[in-house]
């Protein structure tokens, strides 16, 4: 077994408002091997992202955020380490993309300027050490006449480019675990090709471990190993790539699975639906969280919060009737 | 085969976008859509597939005269809209309408649900019952006369999306554009937008124009699909010869970029590389040579016509067979 990077136990994360607490999420529970990449999957809402912000702590500690469990980075737990300490891990040793180039990016720097500044500070790199990593990691995700993108803007180029830059500054402090929060989702599907296969040859090259925050389910059957499903701030499912769309045992994830169109959808037949709409936060009074929208969903799904099912190693799923969940994949 | 009605019928559409020089002069433009035809029938849906900047939304608009076309005709059941005048399109716009991306910045946040789609029909001098009138189309795009009173910050996307089309359908429009409606939402309830705009588009016989970047959902919707790249028509063939037989390499690599569900038949290669020119300086010849991987130095020169290879199935490539 590979070494795993990453060991998230347990995690909850709550955010105080002046009236109320709100969990976010909810006992999230995974790990991350070395050279392997993990799916988080899940539509708005389901605290895949405040999942991979916890991580990185990103959130104000002052007055804003309340985490529980522990997050097993290297050895070490993040969730108690002084938080300035995060400075030495964030951007260093963990890593991250976000959607939006754009927005994570500074307009009036040039994109060398924003390199530079990540290798300078984290590396301890002179001026011209800097400058000399800076292109070549430009090189390294497929940037052509790198010299010359050094000295030009955001605006100067195209959202496949700007993301590339992203993915450089990112990886040129060689990272151990790189976390990708919807890297493609803003991007044409032959620009996401180009993407995802550039972050899967990087994955191979510096073995390191990948965290993929996608909505889409087709995304994580080209690139994942592992994926876990997530609804409503909770994981449901959690499975090898090849085992969840071989044997997807949650009514949810098999809801996601089909009801995305593909090539071979028969196109007189009505798409498969998922009833309703997602639930608030606060709507949710104990029991499964997906029991209004569940076909199967009997008093005891609405009564009852079901525990983890271990259906076969490694794929476990958090249903009362797994096997309902089956029927309704057959 | 029997006579099928034409509902739209565009004819070498062009627009050009003309940019601010120095000194305020126009000299270049952005030709967002170059001599695109488009003929869509009743009863019949068609696909506008392609990357961010083809023009296939600036086509929609064109054809609905959102904005004016630079060149070329458009005719709404056999009559040239081209250069009407605003007063005039008025009275013709209840036969067309457009359902958007985004329904929330489409909605006025002030006006109740029942407020936005009576105002239609005030808008357009309907003489029956506007409430019954709001209150049918409602039901028909699934929401409860129950939200008649509700404002549109209650509302969830899809259901947001749900009153966007019922204000498109109210005044029951015989051509209607669908600008990438279910991109911005949420993968569970995508689907049911795509169920309900593909049973409405039957049970009205509408003739539908469904504008999007996904091509398994263009697919799942359409009849005929129409490729297009950087303003111009590529490919255009009915779904299934579309997705079964493509011609263009563009096409070929545009399909084979998308991913698909199975974990273990994974992409070995790049299905396209480099990007696409800007649409100010379009590339000479064939718009696409500068990333095709066949092409030839006559593609670099010479435009190729669109060709039609029977059963409707037309691409605009200078070779026969590629790839």
């Amino acid at each position: 077994m590979a070494e795993r990077v990453l060991e998230v136990e347990n995690l909850s994360t709550s955010f105080k408002s002046k009236k109320k607490v709100t969990r976010a999420t909810d006992g999230v529970s995974f790990y991350v091997e070395r050279g392997e990449m993990v799916g988080i999957v899940g539509e708005s809402g389901c605290g895949k992202s405040v999942t991979s912000q916890s991580i990185m702590r990103l959130y104000d500690e002052q007055d804003e955020v309340i985490y529980s469990g522990s997050v097993l980075f290297e050895g070490q737990n993040l969730m108690e380490i002084p938080y300035k300490d995060m400075d030495k891990i964030r951007g260093n040793r963990i890593a991250m993309i976000f959607q939006d180039a754009l927005s994570s990016l500074n307009p009036v720097y040039t994109v060398g300027n924003q390199l530079m500044e990540a290798i300078r500070i984290h590396r301890g790199f002179h001026r011209k050490e800097a400058e000399a990593l800076a292109v070549e990691m430009l090189r390294k995700v497929g940037i052509p006449e790198a010299g010359k993108r050094m000295k030009q803007y955001l605006h100067e180029l195209s959202g496949g480019m700007r993301q590339r830059v992203m993915i450089a500054i990112a990886l040129s402090c060689k990272p151990r675990l790189l976390i990708a929060d919807e890297p493609t989702t803003a991007l044409d599907v032959t620009v996401q090709a180009q993407i995802m296969n550039l972050i899967q040859e990087l994955k191979q090259s510096e073995n390191m471990g990948v965290i993929l925050i996608t909505h889409d389910m087709a995304v994580v059957a080209e690139n994942c190993d592992r994926v876990m499903v997530m609804y409503l701030g909770q994981m449901v499912e959690e499975s090898s790539v090849t085992e969840i769309f071989d044997h997807p045992m949650h009514p949810y994830t098999i809801g996601l699975i089909r009801s995305i169109p593909q090539m071979s959808t028969d196109t007189s037949q009505e798409l498969y639906m998922i009833a309703g709409s997602l639930p608030l936060l606060s709507q949710i009074e104990g029991g499964c969280r997906f029991a209004s929208r569940c076909p199967y969903a009997t008093d005891r799904c609405r009564a009852e919060e079901p525990e983890w099912t271990e259906v076969s190693q490694g794929h476990r799923v958090r249903c009362h009737y797994p096997v309902a969940g089956k029927k309704l994949g057959e | 085969m029997e006579e099928r009605k034409v509902v739209i019928q565009a004819e070498h559409i062009k627009k050009y976008f003309p940019m601010k020089g120095v000194l305020g002069k126009t000299s270049e433009a952005v030709h967002a859509v170059d001599d695109v035809s488009l003929t869509v029938y009743e009863g019949e849906t068609v696909g506008l597939v392609g990357e961010t900047g083809c023009g296939k939304s600036t086509l929609g608009r064109t054809i609905l005269r959102l904005t004016d076309p630079t060149e070329g005709t458009i005719r709404l059941q056999g009559e040239d809209i081209t250069h009407y005048s605003e007063h005039r399109l008025r009275k013709i716009r209840q036969r067309m309408q457009i359902v958007f991306q985004d329904p929330y910045s489409s909605l006025n946040p002030r006006m109740t649900i029942g407020h936005a789609l009576e105002e239609v029909l005030v808008i357009q001098k309907f003489k029956g019952n506007r409430r019954e009138k709001a209150e049918d189309v409602l039901r028909q795009v699934g929401l409860s006369e129950a939200v008649y009173h509700r404002y549109p910050h209650e509302f969830s996307g899809g259901q947001r999306q749900r009153v966007g089309i019922a204000r498109a359908l109210i005044q029951d429009p015989v051509f209607l554009v669908c600008d990438e409606p279910v991109s911005a939402l949420d993968v569970s309830v995508q689907a049911q937008i795509v169920n309900l705009l593909k049973k409405i588009q039957r049970e009205r016989n509408l003739a539908n124009v469904f504008i999007s970047h996904d091509i398994n959902v263009v697919r799942y919707i359409s009849d005929r699909i129409v490729v297009m790249y950087l303003g111009h028509v590529m490919e255009e063939a009915d779904k299934e010869e579309l997705m079964q037989n493509p011609l263009h390499p563009y096409t070929k690599s545009l399909l084979s970029a998308v991913p698909n569900m199975d974990p273990r038949d994974r992409r070995k290669t790049i299905p396209l590389q480099g990007e696409i020119p800007s649409p100010i300086h379009p590339p000479a010849g064939c718009v696409f040579h500068t990333r095709c991987p066949y092409a030839t130095e006559q593609c670099r020169t010479e435009r190729p016509e669109l060709r039609d290879c029977g059963k409707g199935h037309r691409v605009r490539c200078h070779f026969e067979k590629i790839g």
